[in-house]
């Protein structure tokens, strides 16, 4: 008999265990001896020169132990590289450096042996600004002659591109419509409730930092952080555990290497929590942004083809701009057979904030321009709005279906998806019902938008401006270890914030190697000593199911290909007479011929001249045999992006 | 700057007794995490807004990062591992758990501190007046639905273990 | 957001907690249920050199019946306002307005004497107190003074409290029982502070069919409560239990208008004091509208 299976099963997260009994292992609860603790004294102007800093009444309080400059900063680490090539390095440090550029940027951090004495010493500390003329409104940022953010640069804008994609002019030649409009979205932040942290661990001695963070990208944050430490990536060690929700806002390098600054003066670990208005400050906000939007539609109805001007308000993003623009690419078409796209796309800088991978990216004002475009559409044509959007739609029978701009849309019945939406929202009786109540004198709507969410696609704009047509989107490991014991311990790339992603995996992991789900081991943390983790390693953009699900699975067959070629020669079998099920490896005719995995384990973990032999004895089985040890397997996956 | 006068507090924690001198200025939030180790006390907001900090203090729930540790003093304090009884999980923490009412479960140990406060007063509560004593508490994560749920779940479960 | 440092008093009688505030901690600030006071002093909004903290003083919680009138103690708790059986009976105004401030957790721990101390014109107190013409004790080194509400609350955060004094009690008078009466308000989120909010309560004859007069006042969108004079005149010429639907809509609407015009000049200077305008006449109306149908049904 072959054991249950664990995959499909609804089971209680394994992690909400320890949520609800307070033991969540969240950035904000580790502690360690003799830690300091960080505040940071921030712009109170959005744009101004940095005429003077005086810390020293602050370092005269007893318990503060150090304070840090952007001047200092400058001196002990490089910019921080932004994730696009910019032609020429922008002095953009984890402290500000010669001006401000936002009310709210990091100006001068203090470490104290408590957070409350940190804080005493920022009301110590004297800053001389002389103001500059800002500029926040990204439109008036591109003109010429507005106030420039980085001189050298000559310009607000990051980046401007344009991309076509099938006949744009000649769908809009021959259109029977061209309708155009303009759209502004508002900035906006989804808040996790627990705010950024990191604790900085620097031992001068071996020149190694130790990091803990609630960062939840952290294969993105190590290359930055060092860089701009000038370390190799040997020399740090990133740990996340819990983290207590994301939403894209849990990502701040400059944090980071602040900290790890700071652990380098004072001598000791530190600790910096963003407090909550640090946070609504100078959190990652999603751009504002301007859209011009053109869509040519055919006689009947048909769309033919859209024009995006695209302008998104970076604020001071210098890190990863372009992708609240590029990212639209993704969903330009949204789930609509339209056969010709041209996307331009400007990020440029102003004096706000940084924006960055907030919540939907980019997406979502896509989603609202197109969709309110068709209303718009609908009701200049006389059209009905969801017969004009269903008439569109692209239909099942195309499926798979690539949009032009080379979006893989894998499967999906669209118009059925409507229909039962139709129904669900019971939309022909609301209608009645609005009747009803306008003759009443109240006026009741119903709004109506389709959205496509394209998931797991986040580089598409790293490699439209780095020009790296190989690298993937999406990729991501995992490692799955049997222990000398018959355990199984699984290890991932992934950071969690409560998706359940640890239970996810141990069903997995279970199915593939035959065992009982509890006695599957997941960590909660990401360790990059011990996980394995590619450039895209971390949470986001629900990669979870598209990507990390592939890595633990593959990782998982390998284990299970180790074991069955070490049963295969203890038991006298070949391999594919065997099966993995009930914690043992058995015979697919004779179940009582089997060996437990601890009898296997321990023959792998101690029997080393025996382990060999299996090892060499078995050629047979087949697919490819990878290098590395016998106890483990690591698998890595990529979906390419085309 | 003087250095401030410590103040001695004496309090009792998930039933065991903490005597000390604190800092005035010292939040009760910050001395149940950081002197006395009660993470379970998460810190969303530190000005009252939020709800992730809740504790119960004499039984009723309260932020314990707009109170100070001296005004505890005297005062037996209950926070979320103070709940559960060894392995044995407290009927609301059953009932997140059961009802998935929560993802990241920052906002957890607030949400159910303050559903205890609710049951022990209305042990029948309407979904109204879960949502109103709830109201206080954010959740970024959940959208509130699965935690209403749970609410009500483990009020039923409370009233059917009480019946003889 | 930590607090600064201050210096501790805890004090144990209502004359040492006055001692201290004018001797040895004469910059410091009382602290009652600490709800207002300490998120200001962790966002460092507020610095006070000592604190004196009164939760240790006996015998300033109560609520109790004195004949023709209720007295409140200042230390007592909104939670135990919100349950109280005498309120609920005598002051139903009060015990109506009293859920809606902030939530549970708040209402723990936050007092009567530190919302009215406070003086934030979002707040519900001041706005249901001053429809109620309570009176506030206030004792000072010189002994005890008596401030009607319309007194009290001066404007913005401010009092008629001197520097050195201590609310120590509310006394509500029942002289007069309400025939009909209604708090509401609007806030963005359940138990926020209100952007606007109304009491109504409405006196009538001894037979109980005219509306004899009536006490309007508005909070939230004003920087202090407000009493809507006009309003009340209205109600008081133009209201009787057995006004008919058409002619009571009619009067609905001009007390929405009426409120609008009374209280636009308190409202200049806010942000959108055309919406905030509209809201108020709009609470005040449905105020009326709820208090009427409470009259009707008693
Ligand atoms: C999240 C949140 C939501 C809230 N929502 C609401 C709401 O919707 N409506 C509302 O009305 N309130 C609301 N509050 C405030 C709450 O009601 C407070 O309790 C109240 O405003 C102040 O009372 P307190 O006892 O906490 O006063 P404290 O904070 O202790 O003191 C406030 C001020 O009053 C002074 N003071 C205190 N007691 C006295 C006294 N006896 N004599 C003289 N001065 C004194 C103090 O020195 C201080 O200046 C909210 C608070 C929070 C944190
Ligand atoms: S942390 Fe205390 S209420 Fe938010
Ligand atoms: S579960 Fe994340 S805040 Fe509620």
């Amino acid at each position: 008999m072959k054991s249950a299976q664990w995959k499909g099963r609804a089971l209680h997260p394994r992690e909400d265990r320890r949520f609800v009994t307070g033991r969540g292992l969240y950035l904000p609860n580790l502690s360690f001896p003799k830690m300091l603790h960080a505040a940071i004294l921030r712009s109170i102007h959005p744009h101004a020169r940095i005429v003077s800093i005086d810390v020293a009444e602050a370092l005269k309080i007893p318990g503060v132990v150090c304070a840090l400059t952007g001047e200092q900063a400058r001196a002990l680490s490089k910019p921080l590289r932004p994730l696009i090539p910019l032609p020429v390095e922008t002095p953009y440090y984890c402290l500000a450096y010669e001006k401000v550029r936002y009310v709210g940027e990091p100006v001068v951090a203090v470490a104290a042996a408590s957070r409350y004495l940190a804080e005493d010493a920022l009301e110590k500390i004297r800053v001389e600004y002389e103001p500059l003329p800002a500029v926040v409104d990204p439109e008036a940022a591109m003109k010429p002659g507005a106030p420039l953010l980085f001189e050298p640069l000559e310009t607000n804008i990051l980046w401007h591109d344009c991309f076509t994609y099938g006949d744009v002019d000649g769908v809009f030649k021959q259109a029977a419509h061209v309708f155009s409009e303009r759209f502004f979205i508002h900035r906006y932040s989804s808040t996790p409730l627990e705010t950024f942290g990191c604790i900085a661990s620097y031992d001068s001695s071996r020149r190694y930092l130790t990091l803990w963070t609630n960062d939840q990208r952290p294969g993105q944050a190590m290359p930055i952080l060092a860089h701009s430490l000038g370390l190799f990536n040997t020399q740090i060690r990133f740990i996340t555990a819990d983290i207590g929700g994301g939403f894209g806002n849990k990502r701040k390098p400059p944090y980071l290497v602040l900290a790890a600054l700071l652990s380098k003066l004072g001598g000791r670990p530190v600790q910096f929590i963003e407090d909550r208005r640090e946070n609504l400050m100078g959190l990652v906000h999603a751009c504002n942004g301007v859209m011009e939007l053109e869509v040519a539609v055919g006689e009947a109805g048909r769309l033919l083809g859209v024009k995006v001007r695209d302008i998104a308000d970076e604020g001071l993003n210098v890190l990863n701009p372009t992708v609240h623009s590029l990212l639209k690419l993704g969903n330009v078409t949204n789930c609509y057979e339209i056969g010709a796209v041209r996307f331009e796309g400007y990020s440029v800088m102003t004096n706000k904030c940084p924006s960055g991978a907030n919540r939907g990216i980019g997406k979502p004002f896509m989603c609202l321009a197109l969709e309110r475009m068709l209303d718009n559409i609908a009701r200049r044509l006389g059209r009905d709005r969801i017969e004009l959007r269903r008439q569109n739609l692209v239909p099942p029978d195309k499926m798979p279906y690539t949009t032009p701009t080379g979006e893989l849309i894998d499967s999906g019945n669209f118009p059925e998806t409507l229909n039962k939406l139709l129904s669900l929202i019971g939309y022909e009786s609301f209608r009645e019902e609005q009747e009803k109540a306008r003759s009443r004198g109240r006026w009741l709507g119903l709004g109506l938008a389709l959205a496509i969410e394209p998931s797991t696609s986040n580089q598409s704009s790293y490699i439209l401006t780095s020009g790296r047509r190989n690298a993937s989107g999406a990729g991501e490991a995992a490692m799955v270890r049997v222990e000398s014991d018959g355990s199984v311990q699984v290890v991932l790339g992934d950071v969690g914030s409560g998706q359940g992603h640890q239970t996810a995996a141990a069903q997995i992991v279970a199915d593939e190697l035959g065992v009982d789900f509890e006695a599957v081991q997941v960590s909660p943390y990401f360790d990059s000593l011990v996980s394995p983790w590619l450039y895209t390693t971390g949470n986001y953009s629900n990669k979870f199911a598209g990507t990390d699900v592939g890595a633990i699975q593959g990782a998982a067959k390998k284990v299970k290909e180790k074991l069955l070629s070490l049963a295969a020669y203890l038991l006298k079998a070949l391999p594919e007479e065997l099966e993995l099920a009930d914690g043992t490896v058995r015979s697919k005719k004779d179940p009582n011929i089997r060996k437990t995995l601890q009898e296997l384990a321990q023959v792998a973990y101690r029997d080393l001249l025996l382990r060999h032999r299996a090892q060499s004895g078995h050629r047979r089985r087949a697919g490819p045999r990878r290098h590395g040890s016998w106890d483990r397997g690591s698998a890595v996956r990529g979906v390419r992006l085309r | 700057m003087k250095a401030p006068d410590l103040v001695p507090v004496s309090l009792e924690v998930n039933g065991v007794r903490f005597e000390g001198d604190v800092e005035p200025r010292k939040t009760l939030a910050d001395f149940l995490r950081e002197e006395l180790g009660f993470t379970g006390v998460n810190l969303g907001c530190e000005h009252g807004v939020c709800g992730a900090c809740s504790v119960l203090l004499d039984g009723a729930v309260v932020r314990s990062c707009i109170l100070l540790a001296v005004q505890a003093d005297g005062c037996k304090i209950t926070t979320i591992e103070g709940l559960a009884r060894e392995e044995k999980l407290h009927p609301i923490q059953q009932a997140f758990l059961d009802h998935h009412a929560l993802q990241c479960g920052f906002c957890t140990p607030g949400m159910v501190l303050a559903a205890v406060d609710l049951l022990k007063r209305s042990p029948h509560p309407t979904e109204i007046q879960i949502r109103e004593a709830l109201s206080g508490n954010l959740c970024m994560c959940t959208g509130y639905v699965n935690i209403v749920r749970a609410v009500s779940a483990a009020a039923e479960r409370i009233q059917t273990a009480e019946k003889p | 957001m930590k607090p600064a440092s201050f210096h501790y008093y805890r004090a144990r009688s209502l004359q040492e907690a006055l001692d201290l505030l004018s001797g040895a901690a004469a910059n410091g600030k009382l602290l009652a249920g600490g709800q207002s006071l300490i998120p200001l002093m962790n966002l460092r909004l507020a610095r006070p050199e000592a604190l004196i903290d009164l939760n240790s003083i006996p015998g300033l919680s109560y609520i109790r019946s004195e004949g023709n009138k209720i007295a409140i103690g200042a230390l007592t708790r909104h939670r135990e306002m919100e349950f109280s059986e005498l309120l609920a009976k005598e002051l139903p105004l009060l015990a109506e307005a009293i859920p809606q401030i902030g939530h549970p957790a708040i209402r723990n721990r936050g007092t009567l004497g530190g919302s009215l101390a406070h003086a934030d014109p979002a707040a519900e107190l001041p706005c249901v107190l001053t429809a109620l013409d309570a009176r506030m004790v206030a004792a000072g080194p010189d002994g005890e003074r008596v401030i009607r509400a319309e007194d009290f609350f001066t404007g913005f955060y401010a009092t008629a409290l001197a520097d050195h004094e201590i609310l120590k009690e509310v006394r509500i008078p029942l002289d007069r029982h309400p025939a009909g009466w209604s708090f509401v308000e609007f806030a963005r989120r359940h138990g926020d502070f209100a952007l606007a909010e109304a009491s109504v309560l409405l006196f009538a004859d001894g037979a109980g069919d005219r509306c004899t007069s009536a006490r309007v006042v508005i909070g939230g969108s004003v920087e202090k409560p407000v009493r809507v004079q006009d309003v009340e005149k209205l109600i008081q010429d133009e209201i009787s239990i057995r006004t008919q639907a058409s002619s009571l809509a009619h009067v609905l609407r001009r007390v929405e208008q009426l409120t609008e015009t009374e209280i636009r000049s308190s409202i200049a200077g806010r942000e959108n004091p055309d919406y905030l305008c509209h809201l108020t006449g709009v609470l005040a109306r449905r105020a009326l509208e709820s208090a009427m149908e409470r009259w009707r049904k008693a």
